[in-house]
């Protein structure tokens, strides 16, 4: 059986659903356009920290250092484990006034043969860990200039030169020895 | 028998006569489920006019929402924030002798010129060290540490240049008397004090690149009075020659 309604309900009923459908659509955009509508622009400045000055006396800008003419008696006394009988030319130390930290220690050494052994320790206040280095060829005798590099915790190491005159033997595992050795750790 | 209001009609048993209830006639009506479907029928009982009404009117209102949707979000509402992030500072990694992490270095001794440059300074003193750590590969000199010795006096210029360090800070020259276990900095309105003396003066170069002086007489000696040792510590601060750039 079917029925037949009147023309003014089907009317009222297309104007319902027209309605229901605009309903509809207006909470989907509104759902839509909410979740869209807001926009986070977020700007981000890349910037780098200043970068350290190194002091060209290793005494830091911030601090007082005191300079002595004398480096660690250690020191001395290792050059001359190393290598005997050495006449010490040069030494000195410089050293926070507070703290009595050093920062930087250097003996110039002379042997019996003529050679010149200089070592120099070194904390590089505001600098990272160096590197280790040596020679990649090392001459049986001089004439040579040879530098041996041990890199120490943070931002210390040792450096030991050897200036060799000419036909004098090189005493590489002396200075090899001497830049490996504790004594001369700040 | 239609009924205009309520969208019903009455069905009579021809046989028996009887009427049955009106709410019986929606089960049988159209044969199609009522409920959720109801509008379903209606739609179907609609002439062809008003679903193309409702459809267009719908369509229509649909296209509209969107429309004004795409308006409002065509100027969207802005939330702007700033962050900055501030990275590591670039590792500064230098040996004992100046030379950088990344670099091949060789020493040797300051050249003849730069040493004639220093003692142009105080031509009484005589070099007693020298010592450079220079770029195997590009010649750049990095640290340069010479020392001259002269009567009672003992003079040290170290200049270098470490790259990517920021600029060295100046520090005019200044001397210190050592008296007893006391060190004071002198007035250039006082008279100085005898004793010992220490003076040191830091001139910036190039970015990263600096040179010092210091100098110290060990005795109260009258060769090199005060005034002389701070012209000559001067000069050497200032001489381009002993400045090592980049």
């Amino acid at each position: 059986v079917t029925a037949e309604a009147p023309t003014s309900q089907r009317h009222w009923t297309v104007a319902v659903a027209a309605l229901v459908a605009v309903v509809l659509a207006l909470v989907a955009a509104s759902a839509w356009s909410a979740a869209t509508r807001t926009r986070h622009v977020t700007t981000v400045v890349q910037r780098t920290a200043p970068a350290a000055a190194i002091a060209v006396a290793d005494c830091p800008a911030e601090a007082l250092c005191d300079s002595s003419a004398h480096a660690r008696s250690q020191v001395v006394d290792r050059v001359r484990t190393e290598f005997g009988a050495v006449t010490i030319v040069s030494s000195e130390a410089i050293v926070a006034s507070d703290s009595g930290k050093p920062y930087r220690e250097f003996v110039q050494a002379l042997t019996s043969s003529g050679v010149e052994v200089d070592v120099t320790t070194r904390c590089v206040v505001g600098g990272a860990t160096p590197a280790s280095s040596q020679p990649s060829a090392i001459p049986a005798r001089g004439p040579a200039e040879l530098a041996v590099v041990v890199a120490l915790a943070q931002n210390c190491s040792v450096a030991v030169v050897v200036i060799v005159p000419a036909g004098v033997p090189v005493p590489w595992p002396q200075a090899l020895a001497l830049a490996h050795s504790p004594d001369l750790q700040l | 028998v239609t009924h205009e209001d309520s969208n019903l009609v009455e069905v009579f048993d021809l046989s028996s006569g009887t009427v049955r209830e009106p709410t019986q006639v929606d089960a049988i009506d159209d044969g199609q489920s009522v409920g959720l479907l109801r509008w379903w029928p209606w739609w179907r009982q609609t002439d062809r006019l008003n679903r193309a009404l409702a459809s267009v009117t719908a369509a229509a209102l649909g296209v509209a929402a969107v429309a004004v949707v795409a308006v409002w979000r065509a100027h969207p509402v802005m939330h702007r924030t700033s962050r900055t992030v501030v990275s590591a500072a670039p590792e500064i990694a230098v040996d004992a002798l100046g030379c950088p992490r990344a670099s091949t270095c060789e020493v040797g001794v300051a050249r003849s010129d730069v040493l004639a440059a220093a003692l142009a300074a105080l031509p009484a003193a005589r070099v007693t060290y020298s010592m450079q750590s220079v770029d195997a590969s590009t010649g750049s000199v990095y640290r340069r540490v010479i020392e001259l010795s002269a009567p009672s006096t003992r003079v040290q210029v170290v200049s270098q240049c470490v790259p990517g360090s920021a600029a060295v800070t100046e520090s005019p020259l200044t001397v210190m008397t050592d008296v007893g276990s006391t060190t004071s900095v002198v007035s250039p309105d006082v008279p100085e004090p005898s004793g010992p003396k220490h003076f040191t003066v830091t001139v910036p170069g190039r970015t990263g690149c600096g040179i010092n002086v210091q100098a110290e007489t060990t005795l109260d000696d009258s060769r090199f009075d005060g005034q002389q040792l701070d012209v000559a510590v001067s000069r050497m601060a200032q001489d381009p020659r002993l400045m090592v750039t980049p």
